[in-house]
């Protein structure tokens, strides 16, 4: 072997390239959210520019065939050495997971422009307008950060909302803030390992809504909840996997009035651009890696529910991020239709929209750290 | 490209070693000096033809010196040659590196409304232009003869392991093995055994650190409190060490693979008990190169002490404005200077004093500026690097640290704790004596590598891949692009 070193050497680092020849091209990574860069063409054109040497080594690191170990061995070795911030999120010996934000992550002036565009819809459309700030997960559960690690001051946003609309409920051309609380009842409210609320918190926030809106609440079981997957682990156990980490339950309220749903834009996974559909799910998301995409199959510009029971009444707008989808369910039930429209991926005039369609109500949902940082906002005035 | 890189690593390196061990002595030159070319030209297609240009400039520049010389001809020419050479040089790295800095700075002053050339800065013109200067400022002073052979000439000039951060070689430094060198199994060995520690050192230690640094660097307002700006200036401390002594180690490990040796460039920096002895242990052949071919030629301290100050004044400006073009590395250069005269005046003697017990306390006063000077240095954006510098000791931030942000402060340093105590033993000479008593005492430079040497290697190269391609993950949370 003392004489072989330098051609085993040789052959380790060759082994780095070759295995990565060798391997089956895979082109996306469920684990990642995103697509991998495959070997590139090489061109004079891409050459000079120096695209073509980028995209090899995205290549060589994106195709490497033991990825997924790797990244693996390198986070057990940050939580071996005590780290408990990785990749943006913070990792608990217990296996759970909170997606870091703190104040200077949180611009104030975005937040502030945020409101007031909100308040400048309102006054021209002549709405209600209800925003619901769904609780960060370490604001909701602080008992889930690591113990002292720095986390936004949630009540200092809450309080700029509060102030600037000032109103308790919101009258046609204003805007107000829709108190919430989760700290009457001893449940999880946050996956352990996604960045989403889990069933109970979608509940817990549509009834904070509903009550609100003076509705009587409903009990949790009155919905039907039924476990569909109990091997989920999401978007933030993705930011830093390791085997000690938790696994989650999908359950999703299975007694729901009938519905027909239309959707368009924004399109990903299983759905088309647009299309139709009969169920608030897309269950084959049950299977897959992406287990919160199986509410409404996942975010698009703009998803139409109709309810199709007598029940309902009036029509209701939410412009929302991905935490709208699973309280809809307890939602649906109180109006004719709900569209659901995501500024990310909405390419249309949101003024337009509304001229055309008049909701009787706007209902702004997002969740709190996402709101702030919604750099969007501006198109619901343009 | 750069060294911790998978197409280094996994394509350009088994590639340029095995043609060049399959190649006979005489073609072996040649093929470094185009192996570099791709090397340089890999992420700067373009620039290349400057570093070209560079290389035949002195060519031409050293023959014409040799050319003088074997006529007999009067100093006046041959100095002529040595100072257009120097004009070409520094004109080079001058227009490249310095003249967005004078023009916005103008801008700023004058209000005129120029606007910068927006000149991307061709990688390691400041270690190449340094290194064909030196060429033909020794090919002046008789030190080395000029070389005849233009390909061997390119070939040091553009040679990939020190091109792009250093060593700074010196063509007398290498100027034998340039035309002649035996390559051997064991520098081979040795070589490989070098660079994986430094690829180590870079991946394990400094990108680490680096994250660390770049996570604290997001605080501001209520968040960021004087502990914090602490952990900080450490981490940062430790990155750049790491990432530059380890950057070193490779290039000398690949010079040996290649049958060089190149002049070392860190001795533990951070175990110096006075700030002239950081220096003499920091960048070692940037000292050496400012004190050869700057400060003696400026008179160095023959010439009374008034001059002597004006001297380094001089060069400890220029030593910080080599390494970058801003004005905060400006006043990192003359914050250095300030240290240095005041030691040489007066604190050097009371260090001495406290050599033996006391020692540890020179050593605080050394590591205290060397940090707080990282800071200045890191930030380019100056009313950004005061405002980190001023955190380290405001009494305000140190109140919040300790009482309302005393939970974060906590966090924050008990969970890089475990982390920190591996830098600070990594970056002094600990490790590797233990190491050589581990091996039974006996001091091994030379010679086939051990069984426990190559184990010791193996591991190591085998996390670095592991951090360097989990390096690259990243996940999105919504978006699939």
């Amino acid at each position: 072997m003392k004489k072989s070193y330098t051609f085993l050497a040789f052959m380790a680092l060759s082994a780095i390239s070759v295995s990565s020849f060798l391997a089956p091209v895979s082109s996306y990574s469920a684990m990642e959210n995103r697509y991998l860069t495959t070997w590139p063409s090489i061109s004079w054109d891409g050459v000079l520019s120096g695209t073509f040497q980028k995209d090899l080594e995205k290549a060589l690191s994106d195709q490497f065939p033991l990825r997924d170990a790797c990244v693996r061995l390198s986070v057990e070795g940050q939580l071996s050495l005590g780290k408990q911030e990785i990749n943006g999120v913070y990792v608990k010996g217990d296996g759970s997971y909170v997606k870091k934000e703190i104040n200077s992550s949180l611009p104030k002036d975005r937040y502030l422009l945020n409101l007031r565009i909100l308040s400048k819809m309102a006054e021209e459309e002549k709405l209600p307008v209800d925003l619901f700030l769904v609780p960060s997960a370490g604001e909701a559960e602080e008992e889930r950060l690591p113990s002292g690690a720095p986390y936004y001051d949630a009540k200092v946003y809450r309080d700029t909302a509060v102030n600037l609309f000032s109103e308790k409920k919101a009258k046609a051309g204003k805007v107000s803030l829709v108190p919430v609380n989760f700290s009457g009842c001893n449940k999880e409210h946050y996956f352990y390992t996604d960045h989403h609320y889990n069933n109970r918190g979608a509940y817990e926030c549509a009834m904070a809504y509903r009550s609100y809106l003076g509705k009587k609440s409903r009990p949790y079981t009155s919905y039907g909840p039924k476990v569909m997957a109990d091997d989920f682990r999401g978007t933030l156990y993705s930011k830093a996997p390791w085997n000690g980490a938790k696994y989650d339950r999908i359950v999703l309220p299975e007694l729901l009035p009938e519905v027909s749903v239309a959707y368009s834009g924004g399109s990903d996974g299983h759905l088309p651009g647009s299309g139709a559909a009969d169920s608030l799910y897309d269950l084959r998301y049950l299977t897959e890696k992406d287990k919160y995409s199986t509410y409404l199959g996942g975010n698009h510009g703009l998803v139409s529910v109709e309810n199709l029971s007598d029940d309902g009444k009036g029509r209701l707008l939410i412009l929302k991020d991905s935490f709208a989808n699973s309280a809809l369910p307890y939602l649906i039930a109180d109006y004719h239709r709900v569209d659901l429209m995501d500024l990310r991926y909405y390419s249309g005039s949101v003024k337009e929209y509304i001229k055309k369609e008049r909701p009787d109500r706007i209902l702004v949902y997002y969740e709190m750290s996402d709101f702030i940082k919604e750099e969007k906002a501006s198109a619901l005035i343009r | 490209m750069v060294f911790s890189s998978m197409v280094f690593l996994g394509i350009f390196l088994p590639i340029v070693a095995l043609v060049y061990y399959l190649l006979p002595r005489g073609f072996r030159n040649l093929w470094l000096f185009v192996a570099s070319l791709v090397f340089y030209a890999w992420g700067e297609p373009r620039y290349v033809l400057i570093m070209l240009f560079s290389t035949v400039f002195d060519y031409a520049n050293g023959r014409l010196i040799g050319y003088f010389d074997s006529r007999g001809s009067s100093d006046r020419w041959r100095k002529a040659v040595v100072a257009f050479s120097c004009v070409g040089n520094l004109g080079i790295l001058f227009f490249f590196k310095y003249t967005d800095l004078v023009i916005r700075s103008i801008d700023q002053i004058s209000g005129v409304g120029l606007s910068a050339l927006g000149l991307a800065l061709p990688i390691g013109i400041s270690f190449y232009t340094f290194q064909t200067m030196s060429y033909t400022i020794d090919v002046y002073r008789g030190l080395v003869k000029p070389q005849k052979n233009i390909i061997s000439f390119g070939m040091y000039v553009c040679l990939f392991p020190q091109l792009i951060a250093g060593p700074i070689v010196r063509y007398k430094d290498v100027a034998r093995e340039v035309d002649r060198r035996w390559e051997s199994e064991t520098l081979r060995q040795r070589g490989i055994y070098r660079f994986v520690i430094g690829l180590s050192k870079k991946v394990l230690l400094a990108n680490q650190a680096g994250e660390i640094y770049q996570q604290l660097q997001e605080f501001s307002g209520s968040d960021l409190t004087a502990p914090v700006a602490w952990l900080s200036a450490l981490m940062y401390t430790f990155q750049i060490y790491f990432d530059f002594s380890g950057y070193s180690d490779m290039a000398i490990g690949l010079g040996m693979f290649f049958g060089f040796h190149f002049p070392e460039n860190f001795d533990h920096p951070y175990e110096s008990t006075s700030v002239t002895e950081f220096w003499r242990r920091w960048h070692m052949t940037l000292s050496t190169w400012f004190r050869e071919y700057l400060y003696i030629p400026l008179g160095g301290n023959r010439r009374g002490a008034i001059r002597q100050i004006v001297n380094l004044f001089i060069v400890w400006a220029l030593t910080g404005l080599w390494h970058g073009a801003d004005w905060n590395f400006l006043l990192w250069g003359l914050y250095y200077f300030l240290l240095l005269m005041a030691e040489k005046l007066f604190l050097l003697k009371a260090l001495d004093k406290l050599q033996g017990k006391f020692r540890a306390v020179s050593h605080i006063y050394t590591m205290f500026f060397v940090i707080s000077g990282w800071v200045l240095f890191s930030h380019t954006d100056l009313s950004e690097a005061l405002c980190w510098w001023k955190m380290l000791f405001s009494p305000a931030g140190w109140k919040t640290g300790l009482g309302r942000g005393l939970a974060a402060s906590g966090y924050l340093w008990l969970h890089s704790l475990p982390f920190l105590l591996i830098l600070t033993l990594g970056c002094t000479a600990l490790p590797k004596r233990l190491w050589k008593s581990f091996l039974g005492g006996e001091e091994r430079s030379y010679g086939h590598l051990k069984r426990s040497e190559i184990a010791l290697s193996a591991l190591l190269f085998l996390l670095s891949v592991i951090y360097l391609v989990s390096g690259s993950y990243n996940p999105f949370l919504y978006f699939r692009f």
